[in-house]
């Protein structure tokens, strides 16, 4: 790919990332000023009218739907987003914060549908047809087919209660025994996926000429899988871990409150129920830029790393 | 089951577990931190923890705090030996004691841990927002009066109060002893500046605006609050003899709240109640400990004295069934609000107690009035006839065996379980029975036979049940004639809805469970009342509503009140349904009498935990 040419790409998805970004942000902005109102929550059965208008004029809510749009595109572009309506502090740092916890959370849940998935995917590949491989496809079918929040309450109900290995929930740090349950819960449905992708991209490579001509060059078995056929099968694995990030970063709303695990989905929550527009708005905006960016960086490796692709383009 | 997890135990084990672990973190969970360091961890830096009891010293005041510190030291030391020497001595006098306290007896060092569902926002009791943690930031916080829970009288929190001035003002003399929990003293100008901070014109807050959602506690003050000394201050009143009641201001130090601002307060309070703030991290943990300075000793009043305990550590668990969970697997001791359902079958459970309380909220339906519902412009609710043939309508008795625990009670006047209801003798021959001939002859009598159509708003998610509570009430009022279309919203939608006051229909909300229903009157009976939309005027109800703001003699307030409950009643103001329970477990080692008020009104220093 000549390099003007990637640059020119690279600017085009960012455009249109930040055209993606701002509609999201625009449509939760509308949609949360329609069917929320924070003052239900600031203000109590007894406020009176005057009491509920004064905290309205604090917030700018009295102000006509557009004006509270336009002040809002200019904060934006000043990329100041308000305080919390429900803390008083700043949203930016309310969300911040909890971001780091839900990245933690979605990386670790990544690598655990990889070191799960691909060796499960390759064996099952290897071994079509037997015990090993209906066991690994039944457990993509329950990984895939099994909902997060469910799923979850089994987890706690089984490792905490029952044996008492794993705490019930609750945040901690890289290492903590907290992160256990919420990162195979939520890496279980990705690496459902990675090893379905895995088994089919290598039931596809095993049967192509050159890893017969590497086995007739006398390689080894595991060479041959190593070096030759699990190389060219990772590619479509690894061009779908980035938007599988996404899905985590989303999914990690439900598998966040279910552990109460201290990140931005549950924030996210919190910051809903409690009509807390500046957080409303700003985690969402982080949410999906987080899987929007997933998504530029999958089409620009995919054309680094696929030479079909490059060809084509140039 | 042990409190200690697996990860715990193993530690504990012998060295081929050790083993096992180690490679099972080189092979996996090491690989993962090492490509996860990038991530980091915030649990340092995360602005949102508040470490109260602990700050260092920056910049040019670290020499200070260093001498400081060294001074800090040499007390501690100085404490220390005194305190070895008092030891030293109690051990002589009481050899007895040295094997600790026995079986039985209340372990004063215990640390009691609870799930809660949330806690988020700040712990400031005056700022907007914090309905969700207000429960917590309570413990906290003194305010000047309180009820008794069993004689339901004003009695002195932080204060005593006198009517002055042929009752125009009143004047609140301290406590002795009240300190801060940084160790200084609370004066009568802090109780000042937190009836001035909700007003917003308190003296640090230039803007004049302070949002807090809660200064209607201090409506009816009339004018300036005067300091007369440093124990006693006056407030020009409203000469309504609920005033000092309603005015359950949460007195908060004005040192603190100057030097560090709104914001910093809101997450690193300090109060002067029975228990002191040790950390706040939003959304995962509050933990407070006991206030050995507290102004009401062990073995005051019921509703408030210092701790049985020495800590009380919140965890939050937003999931029920992960807080079930965490009771079972022995993270925490205790769990409220939890659906009856869900906790059910701990009742036959070893070492645990399954507790009934009294629920916050009377569930009735209220009937809009104020305007027209029917397109010839009649509204069919201002009829009491009509009214009284809806509470024949409902069959309460079954709901509450069938949709609810067989637990709640039905609702007599404005809460069953206060001043404002009907005495259990008043009750027979009052109730409302279920009778549906007898509520169709009373539609026939109100010129009703054919029946008529209104909608019934409800809510959805919030309490358990009400969606059924709903339908069950859509088919009985369907017997009698009245069709009606059910729409069923969250709360804070249908609160919304409700508080127009401008949309005709009924009305199924929730009142408030408190011993003196001020509240409830101001905000549902009264007429103008933010949510009152069943306005009856020819009943007389309003005349009783003024009357009971102005009965100063107590006992004499107290018969007003409840001829106002009859008045409620008999009239058939609302459709009346019932009253909720709150359901919750807690491990047998603590006993907790909640003397007839809701364990969730947070009287936690009752908790008395036991040595086993």
């Amino acid at each position: 790919m000549a390099r003007s040419s990637f640059w020119a790409i690279l600017v085009g998805r960012l455009l249109q990332g930040i055209l993606v970004v701002f509609t999201v942000v625009t449509i939760v902005f509308v949609v949360s000023r329609v069917v929320g109102d924070p003052i239900r929550y600031l203000a109590s059965d007894e406020s009176t009218a005057e009491e509920i208008e004064a905290l309205q004029d604090l917030f700018g809510l009295n102000d006509p739907l557009y004006e509270q749009y336009a002040d809002f595109v200019w904060d934006l572009a000043r990329l100041e987003m308000g305080n919390s309506f429900l803390t008083g502090r700043s949203a930016v740092d309310e969300v911040r914060s909890r971001s780091v916890k839900t990245l933690q959370l979605g990386f670790a849940a990544l690598l655990f549908s990889l070191v799960l998935g691909v060796p499960l995917g390759v064996i099952a590949a290897l071994r079509r047809g037997t015990p090993i491989d209906w066991f690994a496809r039944f457990l993509a079918v329950i990984g895939q087919a099994t909902p997060n929040f469910f799923l979850g309450l089994l987890a706690i109900f089984f490792f905490a209660v029952k044996l008492g290995w794993l705490p019930t929930g609750g945040g901690g740090g890289v290492f903590s025994t907290n992160m256990i349950m919420p990162v195979v819960v939520l890496g279980m449905l990705t690496s459902a996926g990675v090893m379905r992708l895995t088994r089919s991209a290598m039931i596809d490579v095993m049967g192509t000429d050159f890893i017969r001509t590497a086995r007739a060059k006398g390689l080894r078995e595991r060479t041959v899988i190593r070096r030759h056929a699990l190389r060219h099968a990772l590619l479509p694995v690894a061009t779908i871990l980035g938007i599988q990030l996404g899905r985590l970063i989303a999914g990690s709303v439900i598998v966040e409150t279910v552990f109460a695990w201290p990140g931005v989905g549950r924030l996210t929550i919190s910051a809903i129920q409690g009509s807390d527009y500046p957080v409303v708005q700003l985690s969402i905006m982080v949410i999906a830029s987080t899987i929007v960016l997933a998504n530029i960086v999958v089409d620009l490796s995919y054309r680094l790393i696929d030479p079909r692709i490059r060809a084509g383009n140039a | 089951m042990s409190t200690k997890n697996y990860w715990d135990r193993m530690r504990q084990s012998r060295m081929s577990r050790r083993a096992v672990l180690r490679a099972s973190a080189r092979g996996g969970i090491g690989v993962a931190g090492l490509a996860l360091v990038g991530c980091g961890d915030d649990d340092d830096d995360d602005a949102a923890v508040a470490q109260v009891a602990q700050t260092e010293p920056q910049g040019d005041e670290e020499e200070q705090a260093a001498e400081q510190q060294a001074e800090e030291q040499a007390e501690e030391q100085d404490e220390q030996a005194q305190a070895e020497e008092q030891a030293a001595e109690e051990q002589a006098e009481e050899p007895a004691e040295q094997a600790g306290p026995a079986s039985g007896t209340t372990d004063f060092d215990a640390t009691v841990r609870m799930a809660i569902p949330n806690a988020v926002g700040g712990l400031d009791p005056h700022a907007a927002g914090n309905f969700t943690t207000t429960f917590n930031s309570t413990l906290a916080f003194a305010r000047p009066l309180t009820r008794d829970l069993v004689t339901q009288e004003l009695i002195p929190d932080s204060a005593i109060f006198e009517w002055v001035e042929d009752n125009t003002a009143g004047v609140y003399s301290l406590l002795p002893g009240m300190k801060w929990h940084d160790g200084t003293n609370v004066t009568a100008d802090d109780f000042k500046f937190s009836f001035d901070r909700l007003q917003g014109i308190a003296p640090y807050n230039e803007d004049g605006v302070y949002p807090t959602g809660a200064d209607y506690i201090v409506s009816a003050v009339r004018d300036e609050i005067t300091v007369i000394d440093e124990d006693t201050f006056r407030v020009p009143l409203e000469t309504d003899v609920t005033a000092p009641g309603s005015m359950s201001v949460p007195i908060v130090p004005r040192h603190i709240v100057e030097a560090g601002g709104d914001d910093a307060f809101n997450m690193e309070i300090v109060g002067s109640g029975p228990f002191r703030l040790v950390s706040y991290t939003a959304d995962q943990e509050v933990i407070h400990e006991r206030n050995d300075d507290y102004h009401h000793p062990s073995g005051d009043r019921y509703n408030i004295h210092t701790p049985f305990m020495k800590q009380l550590q919140q965890i939050v668990r937003p999931e029920p069934l992960a807080r079930i969970a965490a009771l079972e697997a022995g993270e925490v001791d205790l769990i409220t609000r939890v659906e009856p359902e869900l906790i059910a079958d701990f009742e036959d459970r070893d070492g645990f107690v399954l507790n009934y309380d009294p629920g916050c909220c009377p569930h009735n339906i209220f009937p809009n009035t104020l305007v027209p519902l029917l397109e010839d412009g009649r509204n069919p609710f201002s009829d009491i006839r009509v009214r009284q043939a809806m509470n024949h309508a409902v069959d309460v008795e079954t709901i509450i065996a069938t949709l609810g625990t067989g637990q709640e009670i039905r609702t007599y006047g404005i809460a069953s379980r206060s001043l404002g209801a009907l005495r259990p003798e008043q009750r027979e021959g009052r109730t409302y029975e279920f009778d549906v001939e007898k509520a169709k002859a009373l539609m026939s009598a109100a010129g009703y036979e054919d029946g008529f159509d209104t909608p019934l708003y409800g809510t959805v998610g919030f309490f358990a049940s009400t969606d059924s509570v709903a339908l069950v009430v859509q088919q009985s009022l369907k017997a009698i004639g009245i069709n009606v279309s059910l729409t069923l919203d969250p709360l804070p939608d249908f609160r919304a809805r409700f508080a127009q006051k401008d949309v005709p229909g009924l009305h199924y909300y929730f009142s408030n469970q408190a011993p003196d229903p001020i509240s409830v009157i101001n905000a549902e009976v009264a007429e103008g009342g933010t949510l009152a939309t069943a306005i009856y005027p020819e009943s007389g109800i309003q005349e009783l509503v003024e009357a009971q703001r102005v009965e100063f003699d107590p006992i004499k307030r107290k018969d007003v009140m409840n001829e106002l409950a009859i008045k409620i009643y008999e009239n058939a103001s609302w459709l009346f349904l019932y009253e909720t329970v709150e359901a919750g477990v807690m491990r047998d080692h603590l006993e907790w009498d909640a003397k007839g008020n809701t364990r969730d009104h947070n009287y936690y220093w009752a908790i008395r935990p036991m040595v086993t």
